[in-house]
């Protein structure tokens, strides 16, 4: 026989709402202290695998803590959810399993050579050595010899210098931090502390056996020390996020190693892994050491010509001697088109500044042998399955020779509508050169950059023009329109990046950039080559800055703990599939209890008003606030059933109030003005109760103590509950704020989830947003500061009510935040 | 021994200067101590110190001003923060700005005088611990 | 039928089973917030003695924590015994008011306006936050206060009132739950649960200690039953187990025991906790090192902050003088 509470009729003691009471306090304290835990959790997965023991013991831990809050949430409810056990057993029993996984480095070799593999692990070696592999594998003698030190060895590394911990804290926060001088310290902590570090001698012994063994074939030789991590030179292609070290003596070798290991903590490295929602523990760092090539002649090869897929064509560049400055954009190239088919032709490129023409400039290299690069680019092709993007070099022995090869990403390209203004000859543009890197159109203010500005200035969706295509430009590519480079090679690293972030781009622009020094802002179409003054295509604007926050809205991480513990499935509270059967992960089973809690305690409430109302008592107040107190200790200093709010001797409820009723929000008059002509139910919805379609009587309610409060307001089916602690101690003050949903429409809920977010994080509360709902926390401050908080919040409630209508677009959530963090109140009515 | 330390104390609570005073004349320093920061600057205005130990959050200023006002002043003066609770994240930014380091209350004078002697050498100074006598002995 | 009288009750349409893992669970956190709060008298006694320099802010914060923590176990005994809950919480809020009247009423000292007037003069003087803590200790677990006004006096209580409760219990009484829902280990006379395992699936019958993986009961049973290998018709004991815990308790009317522990490698967190209601029984069982306090119902042990193996061999000790 279960309880219904539907069916109580009345309470017989004090006790009994006592224990009520503490129950559903026991249960928001653990569900604020396991949102905590889930939190850490999200960040420790970042840099540590399911299998590392240090997760395991916070994982248990919030089990046993769900569990326990099931326990509870059935005492409330008279074991409406008792489905909820099975649910978290077998979470449970699903997580050991995970946790008795072997990590799989055990036993792992620390060095690889790469000519005697079958079939090596690209996860032990990296992508840019299996590449070089799987040209060795297929070419004779193409690639280099070389060895590489794998991702076990990095592992070990970090362990032995117990760097993953202080890795970890340098690297907290560093997602929402605006300080790009704390960033730059930050990372260059990390980097000091792996240049510092001691490396295992079993490591050190390997890799000087193998030098060892190629001194011996090829005595003399300088060494090439080149990054190769999980992940790179895939889809994602990390082009020169990582240095290389080059011309390498070998005594100098292992220092080398360190440095390029190092080079994994570039401030735009790490930028690059963030904005790409990389885990730390997902890309570990192998290195590949070749021996250097003495080169007359090296440079890059695309397999086919990105501006122009369908034409069938090869794109070489060259320079004299060694590649990597070309690569960073520091040198120009020689840039030949080569015909693919059964009689290919050259066609050499003009640089930018010379004559037209089919004159031959290059004078290091022959047209047999980019002929010959060819060739094996188009074998190389065959073999791999995709295009390529190769770095070739020609040797003193007049062999080709491959050093690296990452898959070419070919851009999905949108054909640009061509608008009647395109065609007037008033709108001419200013500018018409340069050779395009990604096709597209942009339209924004212009800013110049010039080199060691500082970045985090640029603005978000301005067009950026620059010099040359240095690799530290890659930290600005996800927030800007389009980029606009005076010099550059269309090869480089910059230009592999610049396509996988998709940003218009033009290179060469030439001397004509000084035309943009007197413009505000201009509209580039990168895939003709042009640049007009002036905004000129209506709706672009608003595309491009689209682009830049999809992009910037992060992908869900994923994995057998993330979809065990983090995933939250459970969505929508209304739907019929919110069920305790439905829960697949322990954030599921706590949102569900979360909001059964929730749901349990109104029914409660409104016990309380109709049998019992021996505590309840109405506050009496000039605001269109309807709200009944539940006075658990004698804090209501008044006998009657009408009380006015300074009566209420409750410190957390004090500080609310003083946030609803601050005079600057404005709102009584105004309230009339806007109220005459709305519906009557709707003007009941501000922190009215609603005579919604489903409930009986919803009445808001706070339920106080002295330094205790436990307001709950609500209007349909949404609500906002605070839950606050404030008494003179600090470590026990908390104030939770839990937000749910308001107002029409699924995207207005999100967007003024979004706005309740980015108010409340710069505000110093833990914030978790899932959909519609919103959880914040201030925990363990003071007095002083958890009052001004509660009084930041109930301003904040009264602002959020009134976002309803005003929140249209993703735009205007940043905007009313901004207004409400500057305390312009006025603009939220 | 070498001319001895001149510490300034600073801290609204009367138990810091009470029990630290003593403690730090016994590894040979010159205290003085106030309660109150507006005096404590118009005396660091007038004399320069070696160090000076300020608690962080103080009802009429806090710490940080303080701080300023020393380095504007006296740049070579030594600046140790005492904080309340927790409030680690304001001792590292101070520390950020030049604050020499910072000490979290509840702390035992032992603690706080080892600071010092590295205060002391980071000024060119060092404590001579080994002449000072057994109260130094940890227990 | 309210709340409370559905918590006396026995389901009988949910498992029983499941209820007595979720109280074991239970009890355990339960056991964790007494050791919290062992641990802030502790933290408490050190700055005391260690004549450390601190603000009233920490004295308040640590009257806090106690009131919180106290309200914890307090919680978790009016589940674990509901029928004590209206007692518990009166009780509680004795304690609550203490604590209040401390921090109002307690070292307020109004600050000297008269400039200058900081000379050590006033060291003959307590310091206030030193007088606030002397007092704090004292309502904590002063040996002087009087008698159960204390927190620890009050702590006491509810353990009683906790192991009193389980001792009546009707699950304990009901041992046909066990019977028809639990492995076994027949030759030992154990009746075994895997706490975590969901309830509802059927058991298997018979069982052998291997078919759990519970690092305690392994150590527990290392050593014990040699020589009597018969079967146990009426197995006297129960055991829930997971990998790192294992509580064991007594099914005979006559013998109340409960032995609870942790052992995860984290000595913050692990414990080995024990109570007999026949003081003699733990003195020829228990090996030395454990914390013991006699109580008129019973004597209770326990051990914190020790290494993995301790509690290891601790186990093997108590494992072979009990079932042998």
């Amino acid at each position: 026989m279960s309880i219904n509470p539907e069916n109580i009729a009345s309470y017989d003691t004090d006790y009994n709402f006592r224990f009520r009471y503490e129950t559903l306090r026991s249960l928001l304290n653990k569900n604020g202290i396991a949102l905590q835990i889930l939190s850490d959790l999200e960040a420790d997965l970042n840099h540590m695998h399911h299998y590392d023991k240090r997760i395991k013991r916070p994982i248990q831990r919030l089990i046993t803590e769900s569990l326990l809050m099931a326990q509870e949430l059935n005492l409330m409810t008279g074991e409406k959810y008792s489905d909820l056990y099975g649910v978290i057993s077998r979470i449970r029993n699903q997580t050991d399993k995970l946790f008795s996984e072997q990590p799989p480095d055990a036993g792992r070799p620390f060095v690889l050579r790469l000519d005697n593999q079958d079939d090596p692990d690209p996860l032990q070696i990296g992508g840019k050595a299996f590449n070089v592999w799987h040209l060795g594998k297929h070419f004779n003698n193409l690639a280099p010899p070389g060895f590489v030190v794998t991702t076990a060895a990095y592992n070990r590394i970090i362990e032995d210098n117990n760097l993953h911990d202080r890795i970890r804290i340098l690297l907290n926060n560093l997602d929402v931090t605006e300080d790009e001088a704390q960033f730059k310290s930050r990372t260059e902590t990390i980097r000091r502390l792996i240049r510092e570090s001691t490396v295992h001698e079993g490591i050190e012994e390997c890799i000087k056996e193998q030098v060892e063994l190629f001194n011996q074939a090829f005595p003399g030789e300088l060494w090439a020390v080149r990054s190769s991590a999980v992940c790179e030179d895939g889809s994602h292609s990390f082009a020169g996020q990582f240095d290389s070290e080059l011309q390498i003596k070998h005594e100098n070798i292992v220092t080398a190693y360190l440095h390029v290991l190092a080079g994994r903590f570039t401030d735009r490295a790490v930028k690059y892994r963030i904005h790409n929602n990389f885990r730390e523990v997902d890309t570990p760092m192998a290195v590949l050491f070749m021996p250097m090539v003495d080169s007359v002649a090296a440079g890059v090869v695309h397999s086919t010509d990105i501006k122009d897929p369908d034409s069938n064509t090869m794109v070489i560049s060259a320079v004299p001697g060694l590649a990597n400055r070309m690569v960073k954009g520091e040198e120009p190239a020689d840039t030949v088109m080569i015909s693919k088919g059964l009689s290919p032709e050259l066609t050499w490129v003009p640089p930018a500044n010379g004559d037209a023409g089919n004159t031959r400039i290059a004078d290091y290299i022959s047209n047999e042998k980019i002929f010959e690069i060819a060739k094996i680019t188009g074998q190389a092709v065959a073999k791999f399955g995709h295009e390529l993007d190769i770095e070739w070099a020609v040797d003193k022995n007049n062999n080709v020779r491959f050093l690296q090869a990452r898959q070419l990403n070919i851009p999905r390209i949108e054909n640009p509508e061509i608008t009647e203004a395109s065609k007037r000859k008033e709108n001419l543009p200013v500018i018409e050169a340069g050779i395009t890197i990604f096709p597209g159109r942009a339209e924004g203010p212009v800013t110049f950059l010039s080199p060691g500005a500082d970045m985090s200035e640029v603005p978000e969706g301005a067009i950026v023009v620059v010099e040359h295509p240095r690799p530290e430009l890659s930290s600005i590519l996800p927030k800007i329109a389009a980029l606009l480079v005076v010099e550059g090679d269309p090869v480089g690293h910059l230009a592999t990046l610049i396509r996988e972030f998709s940003v218009p781009c033009i290179f060469r622009l030439g001397k004509n950039e000084n035309i943009l020094h007197g413009k505000n802002i201009i509209s580039v179409n990168a895939t003709k080559r042009t640049v007009y003054a002036g905004m000129r295509w209506p709706g672009i604007r608003e595309r491009v800055l689209a682009r830049i926050s999809a992009g910037n809205r992060h992908q869900e991480k994923s994995g057998p703990l993330y979809d065990l513990v983090l995933a939250l499935n459970l969505l929508d509270p209304d739907a019929a599939s919110f069920k305790a059967k439905s829960c697949r992960s322990v954030h599921d089973t706590l949102r569900f209890m979360h909001e059964m809690s929730v749901r349990s305690m109104f029914d409660f409430g409104d016990k309380q008003n109709r049998g019992w109302n021996r505590k309840s008592k109405k506050l009496i107040t000039g605001l269109p606030i309807k709200l009944q107190l539940i006075d658990l200790d004698g804090s209501v200093l008044e006998n009657s059933n009408n009380v006015p709010p300074e009566n209420v001797e409750s410190t957390p409820f004090k500080a609310l109030w003083r946030g609803i009723m601050d005079e600057r929000l404005f709102w009584p008059e105004r309230w009339e003005k806007t109220m005459r002509g709305m519906p009557a139910d709707f003007q009941e919805a501000v922190l009215g109760g609603n005579r919604g379609p489903r409930r009986a009587s919803d009445k808001n309610y706070a339920i106080i103590a002295k330094d205790y409060m436990n307001l709950n307001a609500r209007f349909a089916y949404h609500y906002a509950m605070v839950d606050a602690m404030v008494g003179p101690g600090t470590e026990h003050n908390y104030v939770h704020l839990r937000f749910r949903g308001g107002g029409a429409g699924d995207e207005n809920r999100k967007r003024r989830a979004r706005f309740l977010e980015q108010v409340l994080r710069p505000s110093g509360f833990g914030v978790d947003r899932s959909g519609d709902l919103v959880t914040a926390w201030f925990r363990h401050y003071p007095q002083n500061d958890s009052e001004n908080a509660l009084e930041f919040l109930g301003r904040l409630i009264i602002c959020a009510r009134q976002l309803d209508v005003a929140l249209r677009s993703d735009r205007s959530v940043k905007l009313y935040a901004d207004y409400f963090l500057r305390e312009q109140f006025k603009r939220f009515v | 021994m070498s001319k001895p330390l001149e510490v300034l104390l600073l801290d609204d609570e009367p138990i810091v200067g009470r029990r630290l005073k003593p403690a730090l004349v016994k590894i040979g320093c010159r205290v003085e101590v106030f309660e109150n920061p507006r005096e404590a600057v118009a005396r660091i205005g007038q004399k320069e110190f070696d160090i000076v130990v300020t608690d962080i959050r103080m009802e009429e200023m806090d710490g940080l001003q303080v701080f300023k006002h020393v380095q504007e002043k006296w740049p070579r003066t030594k600046v140790i923060m005492i904080t309340g609770y927790a409030k680690i994240d304001l001792a590292r930014e101070a520390m950020g700005k030049g604050v020499f380091d910072f000490i979290a209350k509840p702390f035992r004078p032992d603690d706080l005088r080892q600071i010092i002697a590295n205060a002391a050498e980071a000024l060119g100074a060092p404590i001579d611990f080994s002449s000072m006598g057994d109260e130094l002995v940890e227990a | 039928m309210n709340i409370l009288k559905k918590l006396k009750q026995i389901r009988h349409k949910e498992p029983g089973i499941r209820e007595f893992c979720i109280q074991t669970i239970r009890f355990k956190k339960f056991l964790e917030n007494a050791r919290a709060l062992l641990d802030l008298f502790e933290d408490g006694r050190e700055k005391a003695l260690g004549e450390y320099i601190f603000d009233r802010h920490y004295v308040v914060t640590l009257i806090d924590s106690v009131i919180e923590r106290l309200g914890m176990m307090v919680y978790d005994g009016c589940v674990l015994v509901p029928e004590s809950g209206e007692k518990l919480y009166t009780t509680y809020d004795t304690h609550k008011r203490t604590a209040r009247n401390l921090i109002d009423f307690s070292g307020i000292v109004k600050k000297a306006v008269s400039p200058g007037d900081v000379t050590p003069e006033t060291s003959k003087t307590v310091d206030q936050e030193y007088q606030l803590l002397s007092e704090a200790l004292q309502w904590f677990n002063g040996k002087d206060a009087p008698l159960d006004s204390t927190v620890m006096a009050f702590m006491k209580q509810i353990f009683l009132k906790v192991i009193q409760g389980h001792g009546s219990s009707e699950v304990i009484k009901n041992r046909s739950l066990f019977e028809n829902s639990c492995g076994k280990i027949p030759d030992m006379g154990i009746y075994l649960i895997d706490l975590w395992k969901d309830q509802l699936a059927l058991p298997e019958g018979n069982s052998s200690i291997n078919d759990f993986n519970s690092i305690p009961l392994n150590h527990l049973l290392m050593d014990a039953g040699g020589k009597d290998l018969k079967a146990h018709p009426n197995p006297d004991w129960i055991a829930a187990v997971g990998e790192y815990q294992l509580s064991l308790n007594s099914l005979r009317a006559d013998f109340q025991f409960h032995l609870v522990t942790l052992a995860t490698g984290d000595a913050d967190a692990d414990f080995i906790f024990i109570f007999a209601d026949d003081a003699a029984i733990l003195d020829t069982l228990l090996p030395p090192g454990f914390h013991t306090e006699n109580t008129g119902y019973g004597q209770f042990a326990w051990n914190l902050g020790i290494s993995e193996k301790t509690i290891e061999d601790s186990l093997m000790i108590i494992g072979r003088n009990l079932f042998n």
